[in-house]
């Protein structure tokens, strides 16, 4: 479908060369762009960024970065010559309105969506649609780097934090432990502790399922079944992965004390929930690539090259 | 030219000057900065009409892990709990926050409580006549375990009292678009009790009584001057 173009360039390489032969034409888009975000960045990474809330933020738009950097070469190839989208011209405007109220009127939620919307914006301006085209996922993915709004946020975290708390609780009455709750106070032994906002995992599930994204675009693996059904287990792991730490928590708070369950303990609680869900990601993608092999191995395949 | 570095040039125009508006529209001027300074705890007298302060009973305060966004987010806070001759009892609790623009905005008791391990069993929109005009209010009931607390606050937002959640995000946008950035007050006032109607109407004397207690110019503190028709 593509002229012979892609193949001839060295792939994931934007050479100096290139870019100083770019420069003439972009630097007023990038002199724009750099005096637009820089306040942005700089509130973003002296402000929210640094939080516990929005913490995945930066290591998203990282990855997006180095995911537009990777395709840009198919992108040139696939846009010559470029031919300038006029969806281009509302975006930006959409962009900059949202810049402007996100920034004078503190919204985060509208700058940070201004920073996608602008850089679209160029694109289509500069290169067109089948530029987007090429670099959909990289826009697609930085959408997990919008906070979402405080109202959505309270709403979904307390449902969620009553049922990491229900779990633990029966889990660990079944092993026998002292343990009963009210609400999202759980009561074990002689300490009480109280599920917070962070462990009702929302941001967790957010987090994992953008990195799962990431996992499954670098894969490439053809199978839509693996890669959607990777895809949506990964809301009960991340709520495994919320319940496991809490359990965690609970007992180094009934074993070793209030101290130790507040103390550096908690942290190495978060390491648990990080390594379980990795865990229980690789497993059940191996379970799925199991399940695919024997499907294929029981009728075989038209492509053969799938299986391999 | 051509026509490629001629769309540059727009893109890059366009930005800079979105940068350069953004900064004139976004607002400076605090509105605490223009008033004189007050304090809370001198401000509500510790006794009037019949309620004197009892040290005996503290007013629910947040556990360790919110105390330090409490302390980020307001300048002021007072928690004190009153009885009169009757026995009742009634806990006043008073946040005060110079800066309501970006993430420092008033913590309502509807997530304070909540996070607090209470269920919130009523949750409604009310009016409280005082002799200086209406109050838009917020009748709660938190309950846990055998504690069951009926609650009613009012907060303000720059010189208006208003309700919480919609009205108070646009009237802090409202503020905000105007070049200000208004200051926000949350008065709690709570009674312990399974009695709902009992309490509102000992809540409701207790803050008309207050009200009547305080200085003019405390008092359009407490209501917002806006909303001070007396």
């Amino acid at each position: 479908m593509d002229t012979g173009a892609r193949s001839s360039l060295p792939p994931a390489t934007v050479s100096m060369g290139a870019l100083r032969a770019a420069l003439p034409e972009w630097w007023p888009v990038l002199l724009g762009m750099a005096i637009l975000f820089v306040p942005t960045f700089y509130d973003l990474f002296t402000g929210a960024w640094v939080g516990e809330e929005q913490g995945h933020g930066p290591i998203i738009f990282g990855l997006a970065l180095w995911l537009i950097y990777r395709k840009w070469p198919d992108m040139l190839a696939a846009t010559a010559p470029p031919r300038a989208s006029w969806a281009g011209w509302p975006i930006l405007v959409a962009g900059l309105l949202s810049h402007m109220l996100g920034r004078s009127q503190k919204i985060l939620m509208l700058e940070v969506l201004a920073i996608i919307l602008v850089m679209m914006a160029t694109l289509l301006i500069k290169r067109g649609g089948r530029a987007l085209r090429v670099l959909w996922f990289p826009f697609f993915f930085m959408i997990f780097m919008v906070p979402l709004p405080a109202e959505f946020v309270a709403a979904v975290t307390m449902p969620m934090k009553m049922a990491v708390s229900w779990a633990t609780e029966h889990i660990l009455f079944a092993f026998g432990y002292p343990i009963s709750r009210s609400g999202v106070i759980l009561q074990i032994g002689q300490y009480q502790l109280l599920v917070a906002d962070a462990c009702a995992g929302l941001q967790t599930l957010l987090t994992l399922e953008a990195l799962g994204l990431f996992y499954l675009n670098l894969m490439r693996h053809p199978s839509a079944f693996r890669n959607i059904g990777l895809a949506i287990f990964i809301i009960p792991i991340s709520f495994s992965a919320n319940v496991i730490r809490v359990i965690v928590l609970t007992l180094i708070t009934y074993y070793y004390g209030d101290a130790a369950g507040q103390g550096f303990l908690h942290g190495f609680a978060g390491m648990v929930l990080f390594v379980t869900a990795l865990i229980l990601i690789l497993s059940i993608d191996s379970a799925l690539q199991w399940t695919i092999r024997r499907r294929e191995a029981k009728n075989p395949p038209l492509r053969a090259k799938e299986a391999a | 030219m051509n026509r490629r570095l001629v769309a540059s040039i727009v893109l890059g125009l366009a930005m800079a000057g979105t940068s350069a508006l953004t900064g004139a529209l976004t607002p400076k001027q605090k509105m605490s900065d223009a008033q004189a300074n007050f304090s809370l705890e001198a401000m509500i007298p510790k006794s009037f009409a019949g309620w004197t302060v009892d040290t005996s009973v503290v007013p629910l305060t947040p556990d360790p892990t919110q105390k330090e966004l409490i302390a980020a987010l307001y300048d002021q806070t007072l928690s004190r709990t009153y009885v009169n001759a009757e026995g009742q009892r009634v806990m006043l609790s008073i946040a005060y926050g110079g800066d309501q623009s970006k993430q420092l905005q008033l913590h309502l008791p509807e997530v304070c409580y909540v996070a607090q391990g209470f269920d919130m069993v009523k949750d409604r929109r009310d009016e409280l006549g005082t002799s200086f005009g209406k109050l838009p209010v917020k009748r709660l009931v938190a309950r846990q375990n055998a504690r069951n607390e009926p609650i009613t606050y009012w907060i303000t937002i720059g010189d208006k009292a208003v309700m919480s959640g919609i009205d108070q995000k646009m009237q802090r946008f409202m503020y905000g678009l105007s070049g200000r950035i208004p200051d926000g007050m949350l008065v709690r006032v709570s009674t312990i009790g399974a009695d709902e109607a009992g309490a509102y109407r000992v809540q409701d004397r207790f803050v008309k009584q207050m009200l009547d207690a305080l200085k003019p110019g405390d008092r359009s503190r407490l209501l917002g001057a806006a909303t001070n028709h007396g």
